[in-house]
């Protein structure tokens, strides 16, 4: 193991040699349960080939971004499709992150989040303001289209189950501003976004209901529905934290974040990690927990105090006015 | 910083008051007569019972959240598999003997005791254990209550099932009735009436009922088990969901209280 690449930058790798077995990246938080250990990556009966698990990552001037999305131990089980869905829209100024969790219950919600998530970065940067988005002009009209597709050819909601789709959303649009960086959330259903600052994590969004003898009894919010109802928040990001987008399959069991799942994300997250390690820490196991994992996470950087030559510059974040140009591939190191 | 946190709480909202949402554990009881006439269905029942552990030690996912106790009741009650993994119980074949006539009573307050003592011992159990132990949180119990009869005659069951809803912790009642087993009683037996629901037949090829009333019952636990990972609540089959004997009576809606 080696602390230094060549181009000087620091980074912790595993280097191969002979006979040199890298353990399994498999994680657990407390007991991994019965599933934890038995369930594995299964195949997915229909849609063929739909992924068990995605993995992106960007690196921008000052800002860290990974993201994964793992399904879940009990779609596994049962061979049926990952129902969460992400992307990262950062090929245009804001940037643009999308965190969707299609409804269990109906049979057809992958193809809702991922069409959501895939759609969102373009309709923010038709739709985005200076300084705030028109998120009423997105979500209808998103939530129609849904509809139609729901319907098909048939012009109407197809009564089975199996062949209805809804999905939750979420976006942050981040934006570098004279002040600093700022996220501007909005989002129908359930899928939350934190900040950890300070060792402490904080709920940006609304927190699921907490109804009789004190289990959570939540009436999620979708789309497509006939009247979209989104909430919105507006915060600001300091160099130092680190902002995360995800789904209730990993709020439910992170909660409030003081518990054991909060302090493993914690340690794991203190840097940024590689997309493939980010992947392997959303896909912890933990009993009782067995839902979809999905997260985006921002490491706004601390200042740097010298520039570093190897990274290609983005002017336009000196004005504080666009990202557009300054991506690259995370695993791109040369 | 105290500048940062300001900064922060413009769009902060209220987290949740547990630190981590705990693990969550559904708590199911199967309550079954066996009372003189139920002799030729006890080895249908033993076997199933084998059967359904079998499944649940293949089914990880249900395993993992489920914890199932069987007490079986007659003259007197017996506790035959306590409250626990049910997937790693070793069973017998002859784990369910005939036990005199079908005393309700005895079964509610038995049942109600059970509830309390096992919840009891949860509690202790998670209160004993290191901070940095796994936390969990028990959903209200279910209990199956499976008869082909009628309680003795001036049994008194209906203070005991009253004392048995009484409980902070009551149970959602789901009785399964066959043979000799009376609707208009079990119906009483519905709780919470809104909630939970009747299996009944009317039909005397009992061996198949039986079949079908237990894979209901073992559909609603692994069903519940899988509802964890977005809305945890206890799912009953509906009719369609269980073959064309087996009546199911549910509650049709109307709670007025004037005019």
């Amino acid at each position: 193991v080696s602390d230094q690449l060549p181009t000087g930058e620091s980074f912790s790798y595993i280097e191969w040699t002979p006979l040199c077995r890298v353990p399994r990246l498999e994680y657990a938080i407390g007991d991994p349960g019965s599933a934890g250990r038995r369930v594995r990556a299964t195949s997915v009966v229909a849609p063929a080939g739909w992924p068990d698990t995605a993995v992106d990552a960007v690196s921008l001037d000052g800002l860290e971004l990974r993201a994964a999305s793992v399904r879940g131990l009990l779609h596994r089980s049962r061979h049926t499709p990952r129902q969460d869905a992400f992307s990262l829209g950062t090929s245009n100024d804001p940037l643009v992150l999308t965190v969707c969790d299609g409804v269990g219950s109906l049979g057809r919600s992958h193809l809702a989040a991922q069409y959501v998530v895939a759609q969102l970065p373009e309709l923010v940067a038709q739709h985005a303001r200076d300084d705030a988005v028109d998120w009423e002009a997105i979500f209808q009209p998103l939530s129609d289209a849904l509809s139609a597709i729901e319907a098909g050819g048939e012009g109407s909601k197809p009564t089975d189950r199996a062949d209805r789709l809804a999905t939750t959303v979420t976006c942050a649009v981040l934006r570098r501003e004279p002040s600093g960086l700022t996220a501007e959330l909005a989002w129908v259903g359930d899928s939350p976004a934190y900040v950890l600052r300070q060792n402490h994590w904080r709920l940006i969004t609304a927190a699921k209901s907490v109804g009789e003898g004190g289990i959570a009894t939540t009436v999620v919010s979708a789309i497509p529905s006939s009247h979209v109802t989104f909430d919105t928040a507006h915060v600001e990001l300091l160099p130092g934290d680190l902002f995360v987008v995800m789904s209730d399959g990993i709020s439910d069991p992170l909660g409030g974040g003081t518990g054991l799942v909060g302090g493993a994300l914690e340690e794991w997250w203190a840097e940024p990690v590689s997309a493939l390690e980010f992947a392997a820490h959303v896909g912890f196991k933990r009993k009782g927990f067995f839902d979809d994992r999905t997260a985006i996470a921002v490491w706004v950087l601390p200042a740097r105090t010298e520039p570093a030559s190897e990274t290609e510059e983005m002017p336009e974040a000196a004005t504080g006015t666009a990202c557009e140009g300054g991506t690259e591939d995370a695993h791109a190191v040369d | 910083m105290a500048d940062n946190e300001g900064d922060l709480r413009v769009g902060e909202r209220a987290s949740p008051a547990n630190p981590d949402n705990a693990l969550p554990v559904f708590l199911f009881y199967l309550l079954v007569d066996v009372s003189g006439s139920m002799a030729a269905d006890l080895p249908v029942l033993n076997q199933m019972l084998m059967e359904f552990r079998d499944k649940l030690r293949a089914d990880p996912v249900a395993e993992d959240c489920i914890l199932f106790s069987v007490l079986s009741f007659g003259s007197t009650v017996r506790v035959e598999v306590p409250l626990g993994n049910f997937a790693t119980v070793n069973l017998t074949p002859d784990l369910l003997k005939i036990n005199g006539s079908t005393r309700y009573s005895e079964a509610f307050r038995t049942l109600k005791a059970t509830i309390e003592h096992d919840l009891a011992a949860q509690k202790d159990k998670d209160k004993s254990a290191a901070p940095s132990r796994d936390r969990f949180r028990y959903y209200r119990p279910a209990v199956f209550f499976l008869t082909d009869g009628e309680p003795n005659p001036g049994d008194p069951w209906q203070q005991a099932f009253t004392d048995l809803k009484a409980m902070p912790a009551y149970p959602l009642f789901v009785p399964f009735g066959f043979r000799h087993a009376n609707d208009v009683i079990l119906r009483e037996l519905v709780h919470p009436q809104n909630r939970s629901k009747l299996y009944y037949t009317r039909s005397h090829d009992v061996a198949a009922v039986l079949s079908e009333m237990l894979d209901v019952m073992f559909l609603s636990i692994l069903s519940s088990a899988y509802s964890v990972s977005s809305t945890p609540m206890h799912v009953l089959p509906t009719k369609n969901d269980v073959g064309p004997d087996v009546e199911v009576q549910q509650y049709e809606g109307g709670d007025w209280v004037l005019g």
